[in-house]
């Protein structure tokens, strides 16, 4: 079983449970307008624009495939940029086992491992017997995911994760259409049945003025929270402009006063345990 | 003589600052202990530091009173009756601590304060509970301002332990610094998360290996000053250090040092210790005198001296055996030098050592002000970290060499300080990983460690405009950072 992954951080506080190792899959089916991490979005055709942007040679082509030599590496980014599919020359192919491999490592410090995105849906298949390995050692498995799955990974993720951090764009269809293209009642569906299954840990929402940032909006995205199983968090997350492309460069910045005022309006409903801001 | 008027007249101090330094300044005026020339030139060439300790000892450097004795007791010397309710117990340790001697001039110990005061709360009503202890800490930050001043608690939960972390939370002072002596095990999680989160705002309580130190000293221990690991009852009568980065600048290659350069040194290093021991105890007539020692509060018998290392990062780049934390080789060195001194030390004598078994302790010194580019006891550089997890594995395979203390410390971003669960997680890894000692701070605040004392940053900024400051340690803490002697202090070697 191999995964295509887009990068590995060795721990963070902010992706569920405790201390995670979190692997961000490569690939997402979505196209959000504001998407920090555009890079991980799309699958390389091997079309070779990147190998003459890397300033430090370490890109080259082997039969078919793009190669990327880690040691030569100096990570300035140039090759993301021109990159027509959104994808990265970097993502490596590895197997489930050498993720856990890795991951047992540094068990000691670890509290289990959080497969992020890109949308790690899509390689359900592929990482399901992490989720096995690290049961048997008493650690957990969390998937970070926008919602937008196949009934069979759909079905993946609810059994073999212990717990589901999840997009919640915007309730309002125009508002998700608008930053997603697409609409949301496949993510409010996913929703509920992660709550059913007591496996809804945390919702996210980025906090875009003009498109999310209406306390009305904040209030009845809170009231339909509160009507979830499981008491899951909400994690507000400021729009930075940090990495985002295309229409999204565009898009403002909210102060950290408004997001105060919108915690405020989150925690009236929900209570301030429950409401994160970042 | 001049030097004496220099420090009278000098606008910068207050009174009692002056005193502090007049006392320093006369002790320096006799000779050294007598020790051999190999020794005195080491000591001369700073390869062997006495960190200021001064030429004729005549308190131990480190003394740990047993605090429950002298409650349940009182003290004919000092009038005192004993502890009848919280009242007088809190009322009777504040009228000890300034009799409690140590090389600074404060005590370097106040005491396992929940031990100490939980008995005693069943008289009053938690608000009271509260307000005294938050008064206790008020009045030892005021009287004994200097953040070596250490207090205990731990591992197990009680009301004191929970409510000095809220306290010292929002004191946010640097004294008394503060250790969780913390057994996963014992410890409850609630209890170590409190102490996580309080140690990210306030860069304290550091976290003790309980399990580890109740093995090293099963007849009690406590940590003390600067992460010194010392029996309960008893003290440390010395410390002097080897600097291993010196060192190495004389060695030709590893198994130079090993074999020629350490032994050497080691053997100067056990001398100088003794030396200073039996000037103490033989001499001085501190054992003799005290009262602590004729009321039982201090034993002898559990007296120890202190070997301390420094600057192990150095002393492997010069043997060109690499970074630490980065080449396996550094390691790999960094072992064997450790139990090549370990074993050096205990073919030694050890002259009034009762208290460790008549064998020197060995102590990781976490540096001082005057050590310029030179890294504190056997940690990483500051600066050349490694990931957090090969920090902490690299001390967890170096700790195990010291049983009179050792510390590394960790630097976490803001996101931790909403993750407690996180954090404990990454705290109990350290200590199963063999991490003795260990403290932590979150980059942002403003209660940081230089090297070893806890020191505020807004302090270390007021000290370039307004000299005096109350704290000792922010003076010592702002001469570590620009690398100049704050007190100097003649050595003479004899
Ligand atoms: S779902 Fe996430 S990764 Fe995918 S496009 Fe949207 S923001 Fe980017
Ligand atoms: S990473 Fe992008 S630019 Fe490079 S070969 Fe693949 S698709 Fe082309
Ligand atoms: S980040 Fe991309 S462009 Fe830069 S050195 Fe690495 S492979 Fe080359």
């Amino acid at each position: 079983m191999w995964l295509l992954v887009s990068k590995i951080i060795r721990q963070s506080f902010i992706d569920g449970p405790g201390s995670r190792m979190v692997v961000f899959l490569q690939g997402c089916n979505l196209r959000c307008i504001y998407c920090h991490n555009p890079e991980t979005r799309g699958l390389c055709s091997a079309c070779g624009k990147c190998l003459t942007s890397c300033p430090a040679g370490a890109l080259g082509r082997q039969e078919l495939s793009i190669v990327w030599r880690a040691e030569m590496c100096r990570g300035c980014e140039c090759c993301l940029g021109v990159c027509p599919e959104s994808a990265d020359p970097r993502a490596q192919w590895l197997p489930a086992g050498e993720i856990y491999r890795r991951f047992a490592a540094d068990a000691a410090f670890l509290d289990g491992i959080t497969l992020s995105g890109g949308e790690a849906s899509r390689q359900s298949r592929e990482w399901l017997p992490l989720a096995g390995w690290l049961h048997n050692d008493g650690k957990t498995l969390f998937v970070d995911s926008n919602g937008m799955m196949t009934a069979a990974s759909r079905q993946e993720v609810l059994t073999a994760a212990d717990g589901v951090l999840l997009d919640f764009k915007a309730l309002d269809r125009r508002v998700h259409r608008a930053l997603t293209g697409v609409d949301n009642l496949p993510v409010l569906e996913f929703m509920a049945a992660a709550a059913a299954a007591d496996k809804l840990y945390e919702l996210r929402t980025v906090i875009v003025p003009g498109y999310t940032d209406a306390p009305d909006s904040i209030a009845a995205m809170a009231r339909h929270i509160a009507c979830l199983p499981g008491r899951p968090f909400w994690r507000l997350i400021a729009f930075r402009r940090h990495g985002v492309r295309g229409d999204g460069t565009g898009l403002p910045e909210p102060g950290g006063e408004r997001m105060e005022e919108l915690a405020a309006v989150a925690a009236a409903v929900l209570g301030r345990g429950r409401i994160i801001v970042r | 003589m001049s030097d004496f008027l220099s420090i009278i007249t000098d606008s910068r101090w207050q009174h009692w600052q002056k005193a502090q330094r007049l006392a320093c300044a006369a002790e320096n005026c006799l000779t050294y202990p007598a020790v051999g020339g190999e020794a005195g030139k080491m000591l001369a060439e700073g390869i062997i530091c006495d960190i200021h300790e001064g030429p004729a000892p005549y308190r131990p450097r480190y003394t740990v009173p047993d605090y429950r004795k002298f409650l349940s007791q009182g003290s004919e010397f000092l009038g005192l009756s004993p502890a009848g309710d919280i009242f007088s117990a809190i009322g009777n340790l504040l009228a000890i601590y300034r009799f409690v001697p140590s090389i600074t001039g404060y005590p370097v110990y106040i005491g396992q304060l929940d031990e100490l005061l939980d008995p005693y709360l069943a008289d009053v009503d938690e608000s009271t509970g509260r307000s005294l202890l938050r008064m206790m800490m008020d009045h030892v930050a005021a009287v004994l301002p200097d953040a070596f001043v250490h207090a205990n608690i731990g591992p197990r939960d009680s009301s004191i332990a929970r409510w000095l972390l809220e306290i010292e939370g929002r004191r946010r002072s640097a004294v008394p610094n503060l250790t969780l002596k913390y057994s996963p095990a014992v410890t409850p999680p609630a209890l170590a998360e409190q102490a996580a989160l309080t140690a990210l705002d306030v860069a304290k309580p550091c976290f003790a290996n309980h399990e580890a130190y109740q093995q090293l000293w099963p007849q009690g221990y406590a940590i003390v000053s600067c992460y010194n690991a010392l029996p309960v009852g008893g003290g440390s009568h010395t410390l002097v250090r080897l600097n291993l980065a010196r060192l190495a600048g004389q060695a030709a290659d590893t198994s130079d040092f090993l074999d020629r350069q350490l032994p050497a040194a080691v053997a100067c290093l056990a001398e100088i210790i003794n030396a200073r021991s039996r000037f103490l105890v033989e001499q001085s007539q501190f054992y003799a005198t005290s009262f602590l020692i004729k009321e039982g509060l201090l034993d002898p018998q559990r007296f120890t001296a202190m070997a301390g290392v420094f600057g192990l990062y150095e002393c492997l780049l010069g043997l060109g055996e690499g970074r630490l934390g980065q080449d396996d080789s550094a390691l790999v060195a960094a072992r064997a030098i450790l139990g090549r001194c370990r074993q050096l030390l205990d073919e030694q004598p050890a002259v009034h050592c009762r208290g460790s078994g008549d064998r020197l302790a060995f102590h990781a010194q976490s540096g001082i002000d005057s050590d310029v580019g030179i890294t504190p006891g056997v940690r990483i550089r500051s600066g050349c970290e490694p990931h957090l997890f090969e920090q902490i594995k690299v001390a967890g395979e170096l700790h195990g060499y010291f049983d009179a203390g050792v510390s590394d410390i960790y630097v976490f971003d803001s996101t931790a300080s909403s993750n407690p669960r996180g954090l404990k997680r990454v705290i109990d890894g350290a200590m199963a990983s063999g991490v003795r000692m260990l403290a932590c701070y979150r980059s942002d605040a403003d209660l940081i460690r230089i090297t070893g004392y806890l020191v505020k940053r807004s302090d270390l900024e007021k000290l370039g405009r307004q000299p005096g400051l109350h704290q000792a340690t922010v003076t010592l803490a702002a001469g570590a950072i620009a690398g100049g002697t704050v007190l100097p202090r003649a050595v003479r070697p004899g």
